[in-house]
């Protein structure tokens, strides 16, 4: 199989991806978009991009089943050098393309109460981002509060997430990727249903 | 002036794999505000202490885009600041300035500016220890557990027996500070005066050590709150006097020795909002 090409300017579209990121983390629920996708990347929607920009040989990566196909293994482990683990509590991103089969947020890792940020960032297509319905939104990085939509996604999501709340700083951290935008739920953020 | 940009090197300085590390330790930071995140600091062609931590967040963020403002005790004049400014002209080849409102990325040891911050900007704090409780628990495995259980009545204490000695709390900068009602932090060696100024502040603000390799962030728009008792609320401190060049009042000054017989004069920290402040007094017509 032929590996596709590494993106043009590296440097360059890695920091404009990161700085997309960065903006949606420290504004949760706010959307940023990544800008050009990498249409050679087997990854769905912009998602490749965040993994070029964020994973290396440091970061176990988790693939939900829909991406565990060869040509997706074969382009992570070439362009991004992330090793790929089986079970979600292991990884640092699990990349999600099918929002029903999120994982449980049990079965990723949450950090421990002194090293909190040992925890899995979940990496999550999703059919729309928008800021006009869905759970609202606050906590840090958000003046008053904001409501973020993702569509569809497995039932029940919503209230793990909540329940996770109390245990600050323990937690997971979302990226919800919709075509060349994204929007983050860092753990600090408070979800109503 | 700008130097000519250096070849040789990636974009602004550090290598990807390095960046991508550093980028990671900024996100959960951001996502657990007041955490202070490990990361692998690296060797930097400028000593610890001057300012290794901050130009590590600094160059991880620096975008071909960005305008970039180095302040150092709020001088943009002085050698740190003038020597990090260059450092990213030449190899990154970004526009730089002086002035607060037109920077979207202000790389600061100590001082915030006199200008209020504004959304989309960041501020990248050089910081020298970042653990507030590294004088009174030297050992990390403790103030971890510290941090962990929220068990936070030592730092009281200390507050405390400032009270107990001097009457008042006699901790000036560095004054510890609590990030969204959870982390205690250390809002590196800035002046007390500049503490309420992160507080719910609209800018992003990364804090970087180098040395002690952490990294910390108060996402915009979040509670930071000094360290008090009811009966000894936090004061701010605020200068009694006007700055002897601009004029200004409640701003931070500093003190300058003028000769060798005792004379000296308060002038603004942040030069930036002095130079103007004296040009909107003496040519208000020059500047927009």
């Amino acid at each position: 199989m032929a590996l596709a090409p590494a993106i043009d300017d590296g440097a360059r579209r890695n920091q404009s991806v990161f700085r997309a990121v960065m903006t949606a983390m420290a504004h949760p629920a706010r959307i940023e978009r990544v800008g050009d996708r990498d249409a050679n990347c087997p990854l769905p929607d912009c998602m490749g991009d965040l993994a070029h920009a964020l994973c290396d040989f440091e970061t176990p990566v988790w693939l939900d089943s829909a991406l565990d196909r060869a040509n997706v293994a074969d382009w992570l482990r070439f362009h991004t050098g992330a090793p790929l683990v089986r079970n979600p509590a292991l990884a640092a991103f699990a990349f999600v393309s099918d929002p029903m089969a999120v994982p449980t947020l049990e079965s990723v890792a949450l950090g421990s109460d002194a090293y909190p940020d040992r925890s899995t960032t979940v990496v999550m297509v999703v059919e729309v981002l928008s800021n006009a319905s869905g759970v609202t939104v606050i906590g840090p990085g958000i003046q008053g509060a904001a409501q973020l939509e993702i569509g569809r996604a497995r039932s029940g999501l919503w209230d793990e997430r909540t329940a996770l709340q109390p245990l600050f700083p323990r937690g997971v951290d979302f990226i919800f990727v919709c075509g060349d935008s994204i929007a983050a739920i860092p753990r600090s953020a408070m979800i109503e249903v | 002036m700008s130097a000519p940009i250096a070849t040789g090197y990636n974009f602004a300085y550090l290598d990807e794999q390095t960046k991508r590390m550093i980028r990671r330790a900024i996100l959960k930071a951001i996502a657990i505000p007041g955490y202070q995140v490990p990361f692998a600091s690296r060797e930097m062609p400028m000593p610890y202490g001057w300012g290794t931590g901050g130009v590590q967040v600094t160059a991880a963020i620096l975008g071909p885009d960005d305008i970039l403002k180095v302040i150092d005790q709020g001088s943009d004049d002085t050698t740190n600041a003038v020597s990090i400014r260059r450092f990213f002209q030449k190899t990154a080849g970004v526009a730089t300035t002086t002035h607060t409102s037109k920077a979207t990325i202000i790389q600061t040891r100590h001082r915030i500016p006199e200008d209020a911050v504004k959304e989309g900007q960041t501020i990248v704090f050089q910081v020298p220890i970042p653990e507030p409780l590294r004088f009174l628990e030297p050992r990390e495995t403790e103030t971890r557990t510290m941090h962990a259980l929220q068990e936070y009545g030592l730092m009281h204490v200390k507050l405390y027996e400032d009270i107990a000695r001097h009457g008042h709390i006699a901790t000036t900068y560095a004054y510890p500070v609590r990030v969204n009602g959870r982390y205690l932090m250390d809002p590196s060696p800035t002046p007390k005066f500049d503490n309420p100024k992160m507080d719910m502040s609209p800018a992003l603000q990364l804090f970087g050590a180098g040395r002690e390799k952490r990294i910390y962030a108060i996402p915009p728009y979040t509670s930071v709150v000094s360290l008090d008792f009811e009966d000894h609320p936090f004061e701010r401190g605020a200068p009694d006097r006007p700055c002897a060049l601009c004029g200004s009042t409640g701003v931070f000054l500093d003190e300058v020795v003028t000769d060798d017989k005792g004379a000296r004069m308060f002038v603004c920290s942040d030069t930036d909002f002095c130079e103007r402040a004296l040009m909107r007094r003496t040519a208000p017509e020059e500047i927009a």
